[in-house]
């Protein structure tokens, strides 16, 4: 088992997407090869700068399909531009939601 | 004359005099901030008293304090410690002014960033903050409310309501039943109930209170521009708005620079996103000043990139408005640089925000996607620019499915793992279910224009524009390479070389160039078939 934590970043005002706007949070393989995830946002951004997260997220979670390898090709194709994916260092946590808690709590005070 | 009445404005640097000239102490935040400015001795006096006061203000120890009280005198100290700073560089220029307000800043942190949980928990609840223990959840890094609680930061700001609504969106799940925090609702409540010694002032809902959903006239907006245009005038003036739209969307794009130029850009790396973690990306500055985006291609050696880059020139030599690609090596790798815009945002995934001219947008650039078979125009791939015009930005999948790709309105290879649809798709789809604003209408006519402009490209000049693409492709075997190899094989009769299967990508490619106009007549009969059909039906 392992678990990998990533911050999502869409739209900036620089014209990149720099902007952290939620975190991400995958764990597993289990036994039967399934991820555990977990996925938080920062409230008050404009919908555009995470829409594009927020659906895949949502679609991906719906489908049972947010998995590692949906998360690589992410980081693969991420267009830099409206939306970015970034893998960080999981904080010490006694669960997956807990460290990704804590990468949101982090993000609201840089 | 002369003999010293000028001594009280006579002016000296404090920076190489900082020790007794109002420069700040030599421990804590402050000595990091040596402001190098003129000033007189008056002004030397108020920096004096504003460090040592800020000197106080971080040292102070809130450990053992009431939090309430503890609180409020903070708030005090730093309230006098700001007007003395204020005193001290109301006359300053602002570049000499900010190191002290950042040192102000800092130094009321620094009790607070000491402070234990449960101390600031109580101390924001004084304040209004509601359920202050579902921030801060993982000991040993800046906690929140530390930042929340900082009297120099505006209380209305949008980090702080940021603070605030996620405890309200933490505490809205843990009471619709998640155990994801580890604790339950009663546990919460019990913990809030201890923490509440003092009166708990009202809440500020209204910081808290999510904005209201933007874009709310969006559609009515697109139902506007699209009213029936009968009279001539009305004609002219579609006419003038289509020609307004383009050239929102194009003069928003950087001009298109030659590649040597691009090559011997002296670009400068700019700061990275101020989260940790390793950026696929970095980000330069020009001596223009103009932003750029470095992609590195490592997977693909740089075959992407040169597929990208192919694909943003073949899209704006048809005349779709696409942000410019070039193909550059920097620390090492190959990858794709691009040029940045401010002041755009990621267009909508609401069909009905969208106006006629942006559906007629929508479907040139369809044209030219085909064209370079990208499969991936999410709406989040095209830019709304400042002007209202749109530009497709990402053609990081272009040429990826070439040889097995389908224009129809159910293709999506992406569909396993990325999105349901395409953004043409989201919006043939809401056509056929009349879920475009109102008035407004998929018009096939809108396609014409881009594809007589691939029709004007000859064979032979198309098969040098894509020519980076077949050999860089070929070399490194990318997605589209085995449908190549069978194309080539079936050609040949045999095995074919790598020039084979080149040749057979460029075939492929101008074949899809010659067929355009055809393949979307096809395509056009199957989008409006469903919708001819239930009129008729109707009509019956």
């Amino acid at each position: 088992m392992r678990r990998r934590c990533f911050y999502l970043m869409g739209h900036g005002p620089t014209g990149a997407a720099v902007r952290v706007v939620g975190a991400l949070g995958i764990e597993g393989p289990s036994a039967g090869a399934q991820w555990e995830s977990h996925f938080s946002w920062i409230p008050l951004l404009e919908e555009l700068d995470m829409q594009g997260w927020r659906e895949d997220l949502e679609r991906a979670r719906g489908a049972g399909a947010l998995d590692e390898d949906l998360v690589e090709h992410w980081v693969e194709t991420a267009n830099g531009i409206t939306r970015d994916i970034t893998e960080v260092e999981s904080p010490e946590a006694p669960s997956l939601a807990l460290a990704v808690e804590a990468l949101v709590d982090l993000a609201l005070v840089s | 004359m002369g003999s010293g009445s000028k001594k009280a404005h006579e002016s000296f640097s404090v920076a190489p005099t900082l020790a007794g000239a109002g420069g700040p102490p030599a421990h804590g935040v402050a000595a990091a901030q040596a402001p190098v400015a003129t000033v007189s001795p008056a002004d030397v006096q108020a920096k004096e008293a504003f460090w040592a006061k800020l000197t106080t203000v971080e040292l102070t120890d809130l450990t053992g304090t009431d939090p309430v009280d503890g609180y409020v005198a903070l708030q005090k100290a730093a309230a006098e410690a700001e007007a003395l700073c204020f005193a001290a560089t109301h006359q300053l220029d602002p570049s000499e002014k900010e190191p002290l307000h950042q040192a102000l800043v800092k130094g009321c942190a620094a009790p607070l960033l000491k402070a234990p949980a449960p101390w600031l928990q109580a101390a924001a609840l004084s304040q209004g903050f509601q359920h202050p223990t579902l921030v801060g959840l993982t000991p040993n890094s800046e906690h929140p409310l530390a930042f929340w609680l900082n009297p120099t930061y505006l209380s209305g700001s949008p980090a702080k309501a940021a603070i605030q609504a996620k405890a309200i969106e933490r505490w809205k799940d843990i009471a619709s039943g998640s155990t994801a925090y580890g604790i339950t609702l009663a546990e919460l409540q019990a913990a809030e109930e201890a923490l509440a010694k003092p009166a708990v002032p009202a809440p500020a809902a209204a910081t808290a209170s999510p904005p209201p959903p933007s874009s709310s006239s969006s559609t009515t907006k697109a139902a506007d521009a699209a009213a029936p245009q009968r009279t001539f005038l009305a004609k002219q003036k579609a006419v003038e708005a289509a020609l307004a739209h383009y050239s929102a969307s194009i003069s928003a794009i950087p001009a298109r620079r030659s590649d040597a130029e691009v090559g011997a850009l002296a670009l400068t790396p700019v700061a990275a996103p101020s989260v940790g973690g390793m950026h696929a990306k970095s980000f330069h500055q020009a001596p223009d000043g103009s932003q750029w985006m470095f992609k590195p291609d490592s997977r693909a050696k740089g075959a992407a990139a040169h597929a990208e880059a192919v694909a943003s020139l073949v899209c704006s030599t048809g005349g779709t408005p696409t942000m410019p690609v070039y193909v550059r090596s920097m620390g090492g790798a190959t990858g794709s640089l691009q040029p940045l815009v401010a002041g755009a945002s990621p267009l909508s995934s609401d069909m009905t925000a969208l106006s006629q001219h942006d559906v007629d947008a929508v479907v040139r650039s369809h044209v030219s996607a085909w064209l370079v078979g990208d499969h991936d125009c999410k709406p989040d791939n095209v830019l709304r620019t400042p002007g209202g015009g749109l530009v497709p930005i990402d053609h990081g999948q272009a040429f990826k499915f070439y040889g097995s790709d389908q224009l129809s309105l159910d293709y999506n290879p992406n569909n396993a793992h990325n999105h349901d649809r395409t953004l043409y798709q989201k919006l043939y789809s809401a056509h056929l279910k009349g879920k475009l604003a109102k008035g407004v209408r998929v018009r096939p006519e809108a396609a014409l224009g881009v594809i007589k402009r691939y029709e004007a490209i000859s064979d032979s000049e198309y098969r040098a524009m894509l020519a980076p693409v077949a050999r860089e492709g070929v070399s490194q075997k990318v997605p589209w390479y085995p449908a190549m190899v069978q194309r080539a094989k079936a050609t040949k009769g045999g095995p074919p070389t790598a020039t084979d299967v080149a040749t057979a990508f460029l075939d492929c490619a101008v074949e899809r160039k010659q067929q355009l106009r055809a393949g979307f007549t096809a395509f056009f009969a199957q989008v409006f078939a469903p919708k001819a059909a239930s009129t008729t039906q109707a009509v019956a």
